[in-house]
């Protein structure tokens, strides 16, 4: 119990682990956390293992629909594990304690980032099982084509979380984290085909970087055959995509810089 | 001796409102520092500016010769902040394993158990801890760094009183000869009990900094507690009196800069004076005096 951490690793890096390693505890312990991870599998299991349809070339749809539950997880634990919860903990003054000491400010978000990682693996190996389960498995090269999928969606969605922490009162982020999550998941069709929305919730659709991830998601695991039959738009225009869902990243890294400067900068007598 | 952290004529306001007004504080090695005022003085604005969680709109701050935010200068910090819990899941020695990795020189996770006096609650949860254990564990957090400067944000606020006394005990056997303790108090028996010097600190303005005896003695005043039948009122426009008030026991207590000419005045007058103390005044007794003074010019 009273043995230092190592000092080979830089201080960075090991207040980045320290913290993903915490947050995954801490989170754990706590009921909502498993919730968050088990929701999508719960809803998969519901609402995809029961779809008994092929693709061109017999990909099963259910295979594309634990592909379109996983993205939806994803969403969910960037809003809600990242943003709410780092939003409740600058309410609690932890994130200012963090501050006064001698971490690298990346290694808080790096941190958070990590446990997105961890999260959003653990929902896709979840949702890959029970795929395999009802026989609506995929190859292995195809899974990891959707692992990187699902690392770069959580790595580039996370900004929107840090952006919710830092521009919304503590007290509030849970209820504007639905605000933002409702529409990011469904009108990226992950819930529901983009073409079986109303008419103007799917116009919105290629406006947003969950749906162009989503497409990426799709293209990782079905050709781009499979995947304009499964109703993907921008079907074998992957750069097209990536370059949208980076730049929404971009946007929301800045607008999440900006919150931490405000934040920071913030005036008020203290004592 | 090199000082540890110098603030030079340092500023900051609030939507007008001056919280720190050209304050300067020099903290050396070896010494207990109790930044004392009532709420809104500044205090915790001042600290939040020593290490570099604020910065001064006018003014300067360097620690170990460098300004406050470089991380080689947060290193050899701690900080125990008003306001601030651990992760609610965690556990108090994981809490502590965890800022452990957020410094480069951290103490062993026992050892500043022992220290915050949490030894036996080191399997409990963050969110189960009392209002004291939280301030405690805040204390064993602010440790972890072996810090060479230790900034503390009011340490006793929100404790009852045994839970204050054996806190202040703690933080009295951290100081050590090449440590800097500066605390943020109100509570005046506090600063007395604790700090080798006190630098009082009224509406943003350092209006005093010395040790104990040097802030009472820079008043000026001694303290007189007597029952008499004269008119309060009379006595506090008697010359040299700084302020009169009467004691729950039903005594009149005056601050005054010539007892000895008050007394002459009140027998030769006739009036009757008896349960008659003159003391030299406590640090209350002068925080009270400079504080009206302050408000006065």
């Amino acid at each position: 119990m009273s043995t230092a951490p190592s000092s080979r690793m830089p201080l960075g890096a090991s207040a980045a682990l320290a913290i993903f390693r915490a947050e995954w505890r801490g989170g754990f312990r706590s009921g909502w956390f498993i919730a968050l991870v088990s929701m999508p599998m719960l809803l998969f299991v519901l609402f995809g293992t029961t779809v008994r349809a092929d693709l061109d070339g017999g990909l099963p749809v259910a295979a594309m629909l634990m592909a379109s539950f996983t993205c939806f997880g994803v969403v969910n634990l960037a809003i809600f594990a990242i943003g709410v919860a780092a939003a409740e903990q600058r309410g609690a003054g932890w994130i200012r304690r963090l501050r006064a000491s001698a971490m690298p400010l990346w290694s808080f978000f790096g941190g958070k980032v990590l446990l997105g990682f961890a999260a959003a693996t653990t929902v896709l190996a979840g949702n890959a099982v029970i795929a395999a389960v009802v026989g609506a498995g995929v190859p292995a090269a195809s899974l990891v084509r959707l692992w990187l999928v699902i690392l770069f969606g959580t790595l580039c969605l996370a900004p929107f979380g840090f952006a919710l922490a830092y521009w919304v009162r503590p007290g509030a982020a849970n209820v504007v984290g639905n605000l933002l999550f409702l529409p990011l998941s469904y009108t990226s069709g992950f819930m529901t085909p983009v073409d079986a929305l109303p008419g103007p919730v799917a116009a919105l659709s290629p406006y947003l970087p969950t749906s162009h991830w989503g497409n990426l998601a799709w293209g990782a695991i079905a050709s781009p055959s499979q995947a304009a039959d499964f109703g993907v738009r921008s079907a074998g225009q992957p750069w097209q995509d990536i370059a949208i869902v980076v730049a929404w990243a971009v946007a929301a890294s800045a607008l999440a810089a900006a919150g931490w400067r405000r934040d920071r900068d913030r005036d008020r007598i203290r004592g | 001796m090199e000082p540890m952290a110098i603030m030079h004529g340092v500023s900051r306001s609030f939507r007008g409102t001056k919280a720190v007004d050209a304050v300067d504080l020099t903290l050396y090695p070896g010494e207990i520092v109790a930044l004392l005022g009532p709420n809104g003085a500044g205090k915790s604005t001042l600290l939040d500016m020593l290490l570099g969680l604020r910065d001064p709109q006018a003014g300067s701050v360097r620690v170990f010769g460098m300004a406050p935010t470089v991380r080689r200068v947060r290193a050899r910090m701690g900080a125990m902040l008003q306001d601030t819990t651990g992760p609610p899941g965690l556990t108090v020695a994981e809490t502590v394993r965890l800022t452990q990795h957020l410094y480069p020189r951290p103490a062993p996770v026992s050892g500043l158990l022992d220290v915050a006096g949490l030894s036996d609650k080191a399997d409990r949860r963050v969110g189960e801890l009392s209002g004291g254990e939280r301030q405690r564990l805040s204390l064993a957090l602010a440790l972890t760094g072996s810090p060479e400067l230790l900034v503390l944000d009011e340490p006793t606020a929100a404790l009852d009183v045994a839970g204050r006394r054996s806190l202040l005990r703690s933080i009295r056997g951290l100081a050590v000869e090449d440590r800097a303790i500066v605390l943020a108090t109100h509570d005046l028996r506090e600063a007395q009990e604790i700090a080798d010097r006190v630098v009082v600190l009224h509406h943003g303005r350092k209006i005093a900094d010395g040790d104990t005896a040097e802030v009472v003695g820079q008043v000026g005043v001694r303290r007189v507690q007597l029952r008499t039948d004269v008119d309060i009122l009379r006595i506090a426009n008697h010359p040299g009196v700084r302020s009169v008030s009467t004691t729950p026991d039903g005594r009149v207590e005056v601050l005054a800069s010539d007892p000895e000419g008050l007394l002459a005045a009140l027998f030769a007058d006739g009036h009757h004076v008896t349960d008659l103390t003159v003391a030299d005044a406590d640090l209350e007794s002068a925080f009270v005096a400079l504080t009206d003074e302050a408000s006065a010019a």
